[in-house]
């Protein structure tokens, strides 16, 4: 599927609110993402990028407002979400279990395995993520997000800590996702990024707007 | 779900604080409560047991009974709340991946029980261990009871509260007011009396081990008691659980529902 292929957005969301007691955060938000887009979104600190993200993968509710996405979901949270004395690699066997239609073994499938070595995580997968540094925990997060073979990824601040080589990794495989028509919503801080992205959109004062 | 489950223990087996916990509590509790209790007699009413109202029993065995029902309800109520709690949300994670929430909930339920039983077995071998049990499989099944009631209790306790102190203290509270003072006749004389102790969650358990230990009976009513009561926390359980993955489960649901048809299946 492509950019221009007919039908639904994969990532659509019309009107949506939220407020923190008398602070609305969302003031009728209304997005659509479609397949094979690169999605980033901006804003200030606190503007409601990673509510606007917890809203779409269902960790918050909602005031009002319309969310649907389309396809097997893949979300990177800004938060640990790792447990702290299980292996990278039960990790990954939790995710695999989450694999809709996937096999039961605890082996990491193919697809998994050339990611696992593409970001360097392999010789960690014995390894607690207690004990792993902070930028393999975040790695960890992208993947367990990749594990689904995701059609709507949603990725916030996903980067956080990757060294060089991994950011170069990281843009690489968001783009050959994108090309095989997954949507993809991502929070970014960077302008320089703006050449990756399909289009940049920026959040304040609860509303979205191009950036 | 088996991968869940086994995950589940596996991180828990790995907590080295909940296992010198699970070590050092009873240890210590009946231990000292041996050395220091003393044996005259008391009399013990039971309920719900036909043709045994009361019994004088030795102080010191009634107390191991119910230091050891105490210590094995509050364990079990703790490590339920520790599997339950998911701090960081892997769980709200793996459901909006793909994880049917009622999967992933049964498989951190299960693992709770299995825990609160593998407790109950061994505050059970210590009691055992330190005084004579006239019953050992109805002394052993009101320790099950406990650990089932309490272990509900804890894992609703841990997806309400999230933070340890927050749970330990719950539990704590209701450990120490319900199975180690107002059930127990040596600390609290009225509690055999009273009506509200006989509404508390240990009540029934607590009998069905007093049955067990010294009238070497198995106590019917203290068991459909136990049930009903286990029944009852499962209410509270399942709001809990509709709290913290409801959102995401109806997402997960709606997503699969809206890509029927328009999307190939996982290659």
């Amino acid at each position: 599927m492509s950019i221009d292929s007919p039908g639904p957005p994969a990532i659509e969301c019309r009107g949506l609110s939220r407020s923190y007691g008398r602070r609305r955060v969302l003031d009728g938000v209304d997005l659509a993402v479609r397949s094979g887009e690169i999605v980033g979104l901006s804003g200030e600190n606190g503007s409601g990028k990673s509510t606007l993200l917890r809203c779409l993968a269902g960790y918050e509710g909602r005031d009002s407002g319309l969310l649907i996405l389309r396809g097997r979901r893949g979300y990177c949270p800004q938060e640990d979400c790792l447990e702290p004395r299980l292996t990278v690699a039960e990790h990954l066997a939790l995710a695999g279990a989450a694999w809709v239609g996937a096999g039961r073994g605890r082996e990491p499938g193919p697809r998994m395995k050339a990611l696992l070595e593409r970001f360097a995580l392999a010789p960690l997968l014995g390894q607690r993520t207690a004990t792993i540094s902070g930028g393999a925990r975040q790695k960890l997060k992208f993947l367990l997000a990749l594990a689904p073979d995701p059609e709507v990824l949603l990725l916030d601040e996903a980067y956080e800590g990757f060294d060089l080589r991994t950011y170069g990794e990281f843009w690489a495989t968001l783009a050959e996702l994108a090309r095989e028509g997954c949507a993809i919503l991502l929070v970014s801080h960077l302008f320089h990024e703006a050449g990756r992205l399909t289009r940049g959109l920026e959040i304040s004062g609860g509303r979205i707007a191009d950036a | 779900m088996p991968e869940a489950f086994r995950l589940a223990l596996l991180s828990l087996l790995r907590d080295r604080f909940a296992l010198a916990l699970l070590v050092i509590a009873p240890t210590v509790f009946l231990g000292v409560t041996w050395l220091t209790a003393p044996l005259m007699l008391i009399p013990i009413s039971f309920f719900g047991l036909p043709g045994i109202d009361e019994l004088p029993l030795r102080q010191r065995e009634v107390l191991v009974a119910f230091i050891s029902s105490s210590v094995g309800g509050f364990l079990s109520a703790f490590l339920a709340s520790e599997i339950l709690s998911d701090r960081r949300d892997l769980g709200k994670l793996l459901i909006f991946s793909g994880l049917p929430a009622a999967r992933w909930a049964g498989a951190r339920l299960l693992a709770a029980l299995t825990v609160a039983g593998g407790v109950a077995l061994w505050t059970f071998a210590l009691e055992a261990a330190l005084i004579p049990l006239r019953n050992p499989a109805a002394t052993l099944l009101g320790a099950l009871l406990l650990a089932l009631v309490y272990g509900l209790f804890g894992a609703t306790v841990g997806l309400l509260a999230r933070d340890t102190l927050r749970s330990v203290l719950c539990i704590l509270i209701l450990a120490d007011v319900d199975a180690a003072w107002l059930q127990n006749p040596v600390y609290y004389t009225y509690a055999q009396e009273n009506e509200i102790v006989h509404r508390l969650p240990a009540f029934h358990p607590i009998q069905e081990t007093l049955a067990g230990a010294f009238a070497g009976r198995f106590n019917f009513e203290a068991l459909v008691g136990s049930l009903a009561y286990a029944a009852l926390l499962c209410l509270p359980l399942l709001l809990a659980l509709a709290w913290r993955y409801g959102p995401v489960e109806i997402s997960r649901a709606r997503s699969r529902r809206e890509s029927r048809g328009g999307r190939g299946p996982r290659p």
